[in-house]
């Protein structure tokens, strides 16, 4: 069960972290755009919408193995 | 804390070689309030079991056999059985049996209660926590 749980925590770090690199990446993303108005031939544009998605995906398939990994309904613990 | 129940008819099994602790298919077995196991009951059709339908493998791996200073020990590993596209039949008490062995076929080791009856639901899990050892002989 340590082990588990040790698993659970880094993968929430993880999370947390992604959120956090999303959020800038997005703030990043609006500001080229508010700068450029080339949204679509602009490179930057193209880098930082590959990386959020990218890093989406990361945070998808987390997301999902912390949802399947909670804790479990009930326990049996047997002696 | 479940306490384990042993069957008693397991103890001449391992002294006649009905069990390999090691590499058999060690695998639970659930059974109803009503249908509570018994120290005498010594196969698993001596059991009335609930229906499997919407639940995962009760098939367990064993974590350790091994003897230190000539007392043995049997742990297996913790155990999640998880409904999966509906509710699973309710049920108190989780027996364990050796799938493998076919004279007696699938002889009983032991079980444990849960205290009431459960109901998965869906999605639930119930966690099979073993702790230090299941048993041990000395």
């Amino acid at each position: 069960m340590q082990e588990f749980e040790k698993q659970v925590r880094a993968a929430r770090g993880r999370q947390a972290e992604l959120a956090e690199v999303r959020t800038k990446l997005q703030a990043a993303l609006h500001a080229r755009l508010a700068e450029t108005g080339e949204a679509e031939r602009d490179p930057k544009v193209i880098e930082l919408r590959a990386a959020i998605k990218a890093l989406q995906a990361e945070k998808y398939d987390l997301d999902q193995g912390l949802s399947a990994a909670s804790k479990p309904t009930h326990t049996l613990s047997a002696e | 804390m479940a306490a384990y129940n042993k069957f008693q008819a397991f103890v001449e099994n391992i002294a006649e070689k009905v069990h390999n602790l090691q590499s058999d298919a060690i695998t639970a077995a659930l059974t109803a309030t009503a249908s509570a196991p018994v120290a005498t009951n010594s196969v698993l059709a001596d059991l009335t079991q609930i229906s499997y339908t919407n639940l995962s493998s009760r098939v367990f791996t064993v974590t350790t056999s091994a003897q230190s200073s000539g007392t043995y020990t049997w742990l297996l590993a913790d155990l999640t059985l998880t409904a999966s596209g509906g509710a699973v039949a309710a049920f108190q008490y989780v027996a364990i049996y050796n799938d493998t062995p076919t004279s007696p076929a699938d002889p009983l080791i032991g079980w444990y209660d849960y205290g009431s009856a459960l109901t998965l639901l869906d999605t639930e899990t119930l966690l099979i926590d073993f702790t230090t050892s299941t048993f041990t002989l000395v």
